[in-house]
């Protein structure tokens, strides 16, 4: 049930052509986990809050940097040193007190994956390293949970939704690592993104529009433009392949 | 065969900047290696000293993913080949 106040405060999205209460409802009961609080993350968490997401956890495990304040919008100057989690906690908490924020101090890795991400409906890769993308790309697989994968380079964004066992994954699309390097980023870049994967989470939960699957959507900030490219799933794929 | 060569945002600063190219080649492999031909600076972005593509870099025509081993695969007259440079930040 919805209560009169969550009716009025989610009016605007209730009244979408196919949302309605029922998408409301959903989304109440719904969770989602983001991998990272930084330029993507933030973007991220804060429209699902905004939009009335049940349960929100938010996994990091670094500190607040004066670099990353010209995109991590969750991140503030007086957060600087300060853990990430805290500073986002505070503040998604403070948007939106429907919310249950959970907040995971923790670093991805193999052996904590599965208890960092088990229980939700659906997974944001909303990380800024290429090992963890592939450690939670097997992870959702594995478990078979909706991934929203979003990544960025300078002006250009990328994203792509994965529903194991039946679209293309991230293994289908990338196999190896590249050298580490300090990547170049415009915080409006993430933000394109960010909001793009918690629209893809919302259309998951809610069953509203068609996902993002299947073709790797790639925003040019040069050109001020979307391009798609078709992906099909890759029998030979190390991750989906023997699904 | 002539073959439209898309090039994301990160590998078009070895390619004067174009998001489009146009090249020649009966195979994945010849197209590409026309493609360095045009744009020379781009085969250190796709290939390892041994001539081999970077598992990095993805190149799809049609949602099929062109691995190394595809590379000898014909292709089609007017089709579309996308390159990736696979980008990781956040």
């Amino acid at each position: 049930m919805l209560t009169p106040e969550e009716k009025q405060r989610y009016d605007r999205q209730i009244i979408i052509n196919g949302f309605g209460e029922v998408g409301q409802k959903k989304l109440k009961h719904a969770s989602v986990v983001i991998a990272g609080s930084g330029g993507l993350g933030s973007p991220a968490a804060i429209y699902l809050v905004a939009a009335g997401i049940g349960k929100l956890r938010i996994i990091d495990h670094d500190k607040v940097e004066l670099s990353n304040l010209n995109r991590q919008i969750l991140h503030w100057d007086k957060d600087l040193g300060r853990e990430k989690v805290e500073s986002a906690g505070e503040k998604l908490s403070r948007m939106n007190g429907n919310v249950k924020i959970e907040m995971a101090g923790e670093t991805i890795n193999e052996s904590n994956v599965v208890k960092l991400t088990d229980s939700f409906d659906v997974i944001i890769d909303a990380m800024d390293n290429l090992e963890t993308r592939f450690i939670l790309n097997k992870t959702a697989i594995k478990q078979g949970t909706p991934f929203v994968h979003g990544a960025v380079y300078g002006l250009e964004g990328r994203a792509m939704t994965i529903i194991p066992g039946k679209t293309a994954c991230l293994g289908c699309v990338y196999r190896g690592l590249p050298p580490r390097e300090k990547f170049p980023v415009l915080g409006t870049t993430p933000g394109i993104i960010g909001m793009i994967q918690a629209t893809e989470a919302i259309k998951i939960i809610t069953g509203i529009g068609e996902l993002l699957t299947n073709r790797l959507l790639i925003y040019d900030g040069f050109k001020m433009k979307f391009m798609e490219i078709e992906i099909k799933r890759d029998p030979g794929c190390i991750f989906c392949g023997t699904l | 065969m002539a073959v439209t060569v898309n090039l994301a945002a990160y590998l078009r600063q070895y390619a004067a900047n174009k998001e489009n190219v146009l090249v020649m080649g009966k195979t994945v492999r010849e197209c590409l290696d026309n493609l360095i031909k045009q744009y020379p600076k781009l085969k250190d972005q796709i290939f390892d000293k041994n001539n081999s593509l970077y598992p990095y870099v993805s190149v799809f025509i049609a949602g099929e993913i062109m691995y190394a081993d595809k590379l000898e695969k014909p292709v089609k007259d007017g089709v579309n080949m996308n390159i990736l440079y696979i980008i990781g930040g956040g």
